[in-house]
């Protein structure tokens, strides 16, 4: 991939896990189809507009026919059911078969997270640093204790809204053990700019003492 | 009649005679201007220094971001900074300058002299500066909103934005949008009735369908922002609970009324453009725009699949997929109507012979920009994506495409368009292409290259970020194309100075359109036309050059001026044939006096004296009251001659009359406001925390079907107010005492009978819906009082129809709307108490 | 209530009304546990109503076409009737479309949030 290869923590493009994977072919493939529809409008237009007589042989009606209702149609009708495919599949963590989910609450207030994990009992809670294991579907809990903010870590997948009063959830999954980093996305308030969190991703085996302390990490 | 001879068909003498009656007056007399052109050329004005206030806060915005932990500002300035840059480019610059262009031009395209309702176009422009003026204040004292362009709760309620920040907007922009709710009203009504005999449907030029479109969406756009922001304003000011999740409210509910408005909002601003592209872009092709009929129906489908979208700026608030999939798919198909009008206008150029021109060369901009735009905005529509372009710069960059090329760059065109029309002279044409080039690449400098940083993860609304974080090399691109951007703004601005300066003089029609507005003198006189043509085929079609000096002779109608009246020709909508005679109200001072008790409202409410602004609100009501006095009474006879040996009876004795018109129009805004206050309530018993409230007492449900019954006491009066001269007394009588009784009871409900709104949003939607009942009580009492002073008063009694008729919607649609909150109480109870159906 | 403009966006209309009554019924559904977890997605009694509110509406908007195609008559001068007859019958297309594609979701998305 020509642009992606090179950027930094927080890319989308440089994707970590089999959510963001999928969303990124998915801007590949819209990109290229873009570039060539704009080309295709761009070229009619000059065309046009600079070449005498260029275009009357089709009639104006034709013309409308054609571009605008046969070239779109079908394109929008196969982008849109594939991209509610692809939702059903984002859902379901990004994995045919639901394996077992590891349930994450992460709770946003001004200007930092809280992650804790109701289903592992005795496990710490952490603030702006959240372990998870590799190569396992997580179910990111969202809430809040203020104002909206959002959860978002670029490379593992989409975001979620924690919005006060209600708790939404959103599936990521790490392929690899490594640092990711997380950035609030809904605009909070004066220390929105600074609401960063790192996700460390652990090998399986590691993860469960991190949890209850066992393994050191920094 | 000596004097009306030598008018005939000496054009200067007619010019001269018009002029009198129709000029606004020098000095003070100017702010009592109501002639569409001073309105609408004021309103492009002052949209156009607000833009260049918002352009100076973006270079603000960019200057900061140029580097990363720059120094520039801090947080609190920064986000004051981006939240009225987006504030004012919105709300402030694009939709009102769109508005001045559409009273400029509409009377023109439409081949009349004003619009419907002068006043009422002087009134909003008031409201529009003033509002404007107190945001602008707030900025300066360091006190502006702060929570971002659509100001989400809680981040905007008192409890985490204590300042008068929030107020600021609530308050000034529904001040603001009270001058966009008057243009829509006065838009329909002047297309739809105030046209050249003649014009039917299929005839009106393309722009009037877009904009009698456009107005439509406004109409049901507006009401659930105006509503939204009451409700807001009501919870900082008084405590009742809508948004605050701990008491039964719900954020979400703030951000489905903002983004109902929202969004249709951005088609707002796209169709006025459009159709100043499909008006100049025909004449530049030197052919008849392609597909008209096929363009009427895309812009049709476009306004209702717009208002089927709102839900794509809120993927990520935790909505099922289903939910999702209904807005997605409808944001996807909002392409295809922008498609065909697209293909229609390649249609055009490829049949014709495009002349090139600068309205071409920003016309290129147009279509370049726009297109991007246009596809970017569809991957933002599929859900998977959204959910990591979502409140990134990539979002940034898109909307940006969208608004400047789909508002920015035809705004341009048009400007080069237009512009001789409005001074009478041609451009020199040295900078405008330098000018268009440097806002042209340094446009796509500045946006181009943000999809790239909001993809590799920059969110927006941050004022620094980490230089590790490895986005200062984009953005330092950015923020040096907004600097070319900036001066090629500058250069347009020198440019248009230099036309003013030293623009040559031209004869008639220099573009050689087909268009009305050309067959005139320009600058135009304030009549416009000094008779009104007759239309015998499309509006565009039409050949200025002949029909110009025609009407100048006065041989189209109304050519003679009498007893110094304004006057018009109001039209069958569909047909266009001349149904009456419409006498526009003189210049007067009422209107700005209005819009200043209007303001005092408004910062009455913004510096918390609520004690006062009931003497506000009085005020506000004596003006209106003021502006019904009319001279329309005092023609006797029911048929008038208009020329042309047709005749036909003055407004006020017509089958409809615009004002009848206006008042349905009203009712329809009102009625979408109710409709969302309802089901806004009932969404928070569907998805807010903390339902149901623990102690729901219902109010006390007889006295409320006591009041809803009373209310209708005003409909009854009202019909039987019209049986005779008679019973106009009784019944009238009959309406005032109801509406008086009713709102009486309902107030009593509302604040004695129902347990404090404060404490749960249930209670206090109910207090809310009460109170909108008892407003329109105190409303229809006013209209039944003012018929029965009016009754008292012996007036000819087809005079009074109209009045009757008008006051007899209110009546009705009061008596409606109290049934309606019986029935909610009864709906709301049953899913409380009844554990969910 | 006959004017023609009226007419001509009466096919929208019903799909704007159509797209209330399901988003409605959707999250009520969802709020009062209609969608029922336990049994197999399709049997889910939310989905079913949500299917029958669509496809009813869609016979609905085809049915107003007709109708409106039937009781088309020329009654203001030839052009304008033929005019809005034709902008008539493409938005009603449109709102037909519209309608089909706009709630195809229901037969299989995900119902109500996990
Ligand atoms: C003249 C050149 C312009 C530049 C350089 C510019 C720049 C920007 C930038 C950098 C932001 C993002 C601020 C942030 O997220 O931190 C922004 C936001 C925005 N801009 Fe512009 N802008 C320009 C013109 C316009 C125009 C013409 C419009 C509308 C007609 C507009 C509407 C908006 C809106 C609505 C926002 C969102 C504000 C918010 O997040 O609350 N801008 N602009
Ligand atoms: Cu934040
Ligand atoms: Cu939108």
């Amino acid at each position: 991939m020509p642009l992606g290869g090179c950027s930094g923590d927080f890319s989308a493009l440089d994707p970590a896990g089999r959510s963001a994977a999928s969303i990124a072919s998915l801007w590949w493939a819209m990109l290229w189809g873009s570039f060539a529809l704009f080309a295709l409008v761009l070229g009619l237009f000059l065309a046009a507009v600079l070449i005498p007589r260029f275009g009357r042989g089709v009639s104006q009606k034709r013309w409308i026919i054609l571009g605008g209702l046969v070239l779109p149609v079908p394109v929008l009708t196969g982008l849109t059911f594939y991209a509610f495919a692809h939702g059903e599949f984002l859902l379901r963590g990004a994995v045919s078969e639901t394996d077992e989910v590891l349930e994450v609450r992460a709770v946003g207030r001004m200007w930092q997270w809280q992650f804790s994990y109701p289903s592992v009992p005795g496990s710490a809670v952490h603030t702006d640093l959240l372990h998870i294991p590799a190569g396992r579907t997580v179910e990111i809990i969202a809430e809040s204790e203020d104002v909206i903010h959002s959860f978002w870590v670029p490379r593992l997948g989409g975001k979620i809204d924690a919005v006060p009063g209600h708790s939404n959830r959103l599936r990521i999954r790490a392929d690899q053990p490594g640092r990711y980093g997380g950035i609030c996305s809904e605009y909070c308030g004066t220390g929105h700019a600074g609401m960063h969190f790192e996700v460390q991703a652990h090998r399986q085996e590691d993860f469960r003492e991190i949890l209850t302390g066992g393994l050191h990490h920094d | 009649m000596t004097e009306n001879q030598s008018i005939h068909h000496n054009p200067i003498a007619l010019h001269k005679a018009l002029d009198r009656i129709w000029g606004t007056k020098p000095g003070w007399g100017r702010l009592a201007a109501v002639n569409h052109n001073v309105i609408g050329v004021r309103f492009m004005l002052t949209a156009l220094v607000f833009f260049a206030i918002g352009g100076v806060l973006a270079m603000l915005i960019r200057t900061q971001l140029a580097s990363s932990q720059s120094v520039f500002m801090d947080a609190e300035t920064y986000g004051q900074v981006f939240t009225m840059h987006g504030t004012i480019m919105m709300f402030l610059f694009a939709i009102p300058f769109f508005e001045g262009m559409a009273i400029y031009l509409l009377p023109k395209l439409l081949g009349t002299r004003d619009l419907a309702f002068p006043r009422l176009g002087a009134y909003g422009y008031w409201c529009y500066l003033f509002g404007g003026m107190i945001l602008i204040g707030a900025l300066l004292a360091g006190v502006a909103p702060n929570s971002g362009w659509f100001m989400y709760t809680p981040l905007s309620s008192s409890v985490y934005a204590p300042g008068i920040n929030s107020d600021v907007w609530l308050l000034g922009i529904t001040f603001v949008e009270i001058s966009a709710l008057s243009a829509a009203v006065e838009i329909i009504v002047t297309i739809m009735k105030i046209r050249a005999p003649g014009m039917s449907l299929d005839r009106m030029p393309i722009f009037a369908w877009y904009m009698l479109v456009v107005a439509t969406m406004m109409l049901i756009g507006f009401p659930p922002l105006i509503l939204g922001s009451i409700l807001l304003e009501v919870e900082r000011a008084f405590d009742l609970p809508f948004f605050d999740p701990t008491r039964g409210g719900d954020p979400l509910l703030w951000q489905h009324l903002f983004w109902l408005f929202g969004h249709p909002e951005v088609y707002i601003i796209f169709l006025p453009a459009a159709g100043a592209i499909s008006t100049i872009l025909p004449v530049l092709a030197g052919t008849p725009l392609a597909g008209y009929r096929m363009i009427v129906a895309a812009i049709v489908s476009m306004a209702f699949l717009s208002f089927g979208l709102w839900v794509h700026h809120m993927y990520t608030v935790g909505i099922p997929h289903v939910a999702l999939s209904f807005f997605s798919a409808a944001s996807a198909l909002v392409a295809i109507p922008t498609a065909i009008q697209i293909f229609a206008w390649l249609a055009t150029l490829a049949h014709g012979r495009a002349r090139f021109s600068i309205p071409m060369l920003h016309i290129f901009g147009f279509f370049f920009v726009f297109v991007i735009g246009g596809l970017t905005g569809v991957m933002l529509a599929m859900v998977p994506f959204d959910w990591q372009a979502h409140d990134t710069h990539f979002v940034v960059a898109h909307l940006h495409y969208v608004l400047v090329g789909g508002f920015i760059f035809p705004m341009l065109a048009m400007a080069y368009y237009w512009v001789p029309h409005l001074t009478g002279k041609q451009p020199v044409q040295h900078l405008s292409h330098a000018a268009f080039w440097m806002i042209f690449i340094g446009f796509n400098l500045t946006f181009f290259f943000m999809h790239l940083t909001g993809l590799r993860g920059m969110p927006r609304r941050v004022f620094e970020y980490p230089p590790e974080f490895g986005w200062e090399v984009l953005n330092f691109v950015s923020s040096m194309g907004s600097f070319v951007m900036a001066m090629g703004f500058a250069l347009i601005a020198l440019d248009f100075i230099l036309l003013f300066k030293f623009g040559r003089a031209f004869r008639r029609n220099p573009w050689k359109a087909g268009t009305l507005e050309w067959a005139m003198p320009t600058p135009p006189p304030p009549y416009n036309f000094a008779s009104i043509p007759r239309i015998d085929c499309r509006a565009d079609l039409l050949d200025p050059d002949v029909i110009g000096p025609h009407l100048a002779a006065g041989r189209g109608y109304l050519g003679i001026p009498r007893d110094d009246r304004m006057e018009v020709l109001g039209v069958n909508s569909v047909t266009g044939e001349p149904e009456q005679l419409v006498l526009l109200p003189r210049q007067t001072f009422l209107p700005f006096w209005t819009a200043v008790a209007t303001g005092s409202f408004f910062l009455l409410m913004l510096f918390k004296f609520y004690w006062a602004t009931p003497v506000a609100l009085a005020a506000v009501i004596v003006c209106f009251c003021l502006w019904s006095r009319s001279d329309a009474s005092s023609f006797d006879d029911d048929a008038v001659p208009i020329g042309h040996g047709e005749t036909v009876p003055v407004h006020i004795r017509a089958e409809s009359p615009p004002s009848y018109l206006a008042m349905v129009l009203t009712l329809v805004a009102d009625t979408t406001l109710y409709i969302s206050l309802l089901f806004g309530c009932l969404f928070l018993w569907i998805s807010a925390p903390n339902w149901p409230p623990e102690n729901l007492q219902n109010p006390n449900l007889w006295l409320l079907i006591l009041a809803a019954a009373t209310m209708s006491l005003g409909s009854i009066g009202s019909r039987i107010s019209k049986k005779s001269a008679h019973m106009a007394l009784v019944g009238n009588g009959l309406a005032f005492a109801g509406h008086l009784i009713s709102t009486g009871l309902l107030i009593s409900i509302a604040f004695y009978s129902l347990p404090s709104p404060s404490g749960h949003a249930a209670t206090a939607s109910l207090f809310v819906i009460l109170c909108y009942v008892a407003l329109h009580g105190v409303v229809g009492s006013i209209f039944a009082a003012h018929a029965l002073l009016r009754a008292l008063r012996d007036h000819d009694m087809s005079v009074r129809a109209l009045d009757l008729k008008i006051g007899g919607l209110w009546h009705d649609y009061s008596a409606a709307s109290g049934f309606a909150a019986v029935g909610f109480c009864l709906l709301l109870d049953s899913l409380v108490h009844g554990g969910g159906l | 209530m006959r004017h023609p403009l009226l007419l001509l966006i009466l096919a929208f209309v019903v799909w704007s009304g159509t797209f209330l009554l399901v988003y409605a019924t959707q999250a009520t559904g969802c709020s009062l546990g209609w969608h029922n977890d336990e049994i197999a997605f399709w049997r889910s009694p939310l989905r079913l109503i949500l299917i029958v509110l669509v496809l009813t509406s869609l016979v609905a908007i085809v049915g107003t076409l007709a109708w409106l195609r039937r009781r088309h008559k020329p009654a203001a001068a030839l052009q304008t009737s033929s005019f809005i007859g034709e902008v008539k019958t493409y938005v009603a297309v449109a709102a037909i479309f519209s309608t089909a594609f706009c709630f195809a979701g229901v037969f299989w998305l995900t119902l109500c949030p996990l």
